[in-house]
């Protein structure tokens, strides 16, 4: 009996116990190689999917969560936007239920403009510090994370005097600047990453 | 008395209109944040870093149960009624931890026909807790969200034998230090959260008695929808063991239990502030309380929060 109380008493201290101490671990300052997948199945790594443009913006993704939904035609106008100027928008499903048909069926009914990638085992969420969808990094082409963070201060209710944290972060590093802002508070929903 | 009780349905029945006109057509998949909070109002959502609220509470003792637990409608011409307005706050230390503060203000209104009416009341015994989410509601479609809370009430109120007869209308705490532990259990499946909580309650000893150990079961499941307006019904179960005198004797009859259901509606009013509002209710069926009042209440809650 004491030999299973222990048993159970270890698996608890495994299931709770990285999440007391997860809040200690530094951030990595670049997007390391991490195993990604199209929505055509066919498998992207990325680092070289940020190597491909001079800003690269990850947006993490959840299908149900009404926060990233009303950011919606923000992230199109984001696209319009700066994707003219050499910047690409991704974004990144790392949710346990992430399927490609999913996703594909969402990103239509969106009107994404932009590619969707699968995050199996939300390894590239992880590297980067994402724990809720709308978190958005902006990476160099050298995979650097730039900025990282909300789209902007807007959750719930879409103010038109919300800070364009994305959008400022690109405009200073287009202008040859450091973000104005490296780091601000994403306010999406948590990601289900298993 | 009927008169009070026909005006308490209407205002029931009002509340529950104007929420459920405000309710969308479409409920998402996932809840964004607003689940956890109708459920334990005090507690700081998502994102968020600090709140202060405040909350008023009315309530109407019907009737009670006795020691065996059979249901006895209030005799004619005796009324209560209780009051409390409680201001809150709670401040994020780190992720996952939380701190909060409760300062009640409580007052009551009893009448008997052989000894009229009295009101009176004051500041109530002052709640501080902490709350530690290890895992949060969501995060796995496993493990549920784990948390942790320990609290601390003073006895900051006036005890009962400190209070005025005939009618003791002007207690306002037990008089003793009160340690609470909670664990709580909580998962989101699309747009539902389901709650389990189990809090115990140990008091020290107060005029020679300490009070018996209180456990509290609370379940819940709360329905969030697109534009983050929730709707939650929840249940618990509170049963008090007999009470100990300085000797170690239980004191007969002491022990007591109680059931009340709730039903609450949270309307955010902008991305800082909120509304919610409960009816709760003590059902007037056998069994379900034992040396406990039965009644029925509205609580009214405004909260302003910082992300």
């Amino acid at each position: 009996m004491p030999a299973r109380l222990s048993h159970r008493l270890a698996g608890l201290v495994l299931v709770v116990g990285p999440s007391v101490f997860a809040c200690r671990g530094a951030r990595p300052s670049t997007v390391p190689a991490t195993p990604l997948t199209g929505l055509d199945g066919a498998p992207v790594d990325a680092r070289r999917l940020v190597a491909a443009a001079p800003l690269t913006v990850l947006v993490f993704f959840s299908a149900g969560c009404h926060c990233l939904t009303l950011h919606d035609a923000r992230l199109r106008a984001l696209y319009e936007a700066y994707h003219p100027r050499g910047v690409q928008v991704v974004m990144v499903d790392s949710e346990a239920r992430a399927t490609p048909e999913a996703d594909a069926a969402e990103s239509t009914a969106r009107g994404y403009p932009f590619p969707v990638v699968i995050d199996r085992g939300g390894r590239l969420a992880d590297a980067v510090g994402a724990q809720y969808a709308t978190y958005s990094v902006v990476v160099d082409s050298e995979g650097r994370i730039r900025y990282r963070g909300g789209i902007d201060s807007d959750k719930m209710r879409l103010s038109d005097d919300a800070t364009p944290y994305v959008r400022d972060a690109l405009d200073d590093l287009l202008a040859g600047h450091a973000p104005r802002r490296s780091e601000t508070k994403s306010l999406g929903c948590s990601l289900q990453k298993w | 008395m009927r008169s009070r009780r026909s005006r308490f349905r209407e205002g029931c029945g009002l509340l529950a209109a104007s929420l459920v006109t405000l309710i969308p057509a479409r409920a998402f998949a996932q809840a964004c944040c607003a689940g956890g909070s109708i459920v334990t109002p005090g507690r700081l959502e998502l994102h968020e870093d600090a709140l202060v609220g405040l909350q008023a509470k009315a309530s109407s003792v019907f009737g009670s149960y006795d020691t065996a637990g059979r249901y006895v409608a209030a005799p004619g011409g005796d009324t209560e009624l209780d009051f409390e307005q409680d201001l809150f706050g709670a401040l994020r230390l780190l992720r996952r931890g939380q701190i909060a503060l409760l300062v009640p203000i409580v007052e009551t209104r009893r009448a008997t026909p052989q000894q009229g009416a009295q009101f009176g009341g004051g500041v109530g015994d002052v709640n501080a807790s902490a709350r530690w989410d290890f895992i949060e509601a969501g995060q796995s479609r496993f493990v549920p969200g784990i948390a942790l809370l320990a609290g601390l009430t003073f006895p900051t109120g006036r005890p009962p034998e400190q209070a005025s007869p005939p009618l003791f209308v002007d207690s306002t705490g037990i008089g003793a230090f009160q340690i609470n532990a909670a664990l709580a259990l909580e998962q989101t499946f699309g747009a539902w959260l389901l709650n389990a909580t189990v809090l115990g309650a140990k008091r020290t000893e107060h005029g020679g008695q300490t009070l018996g150990t209180q456990v509290t079961l609370l379940s819940a499941a709360a329905y969030t929808f697109a534009n983050d307006v929730a709707l939650a019904l929840s249940a618990s179960y509170a049963f008090e063991g007999d009470a100990t005198t300085r000797s170690g004797a239980d004191v007969p009859l002491s022990a007591h239990h109680v059931t009340t259901v709730t039903v609450s509606g949270l309307l955010p009013l902008g991305d800082t502030f909120r509304l919610l509002g409960g009816l709760s209710l003590t059902p007037p069926v056998d069994s379900l309380g034992s040396t406990q009042p039965a009644s029925a209440g509205l609580s009214l809650t405004v909260l302003h929060s910082w992300s």
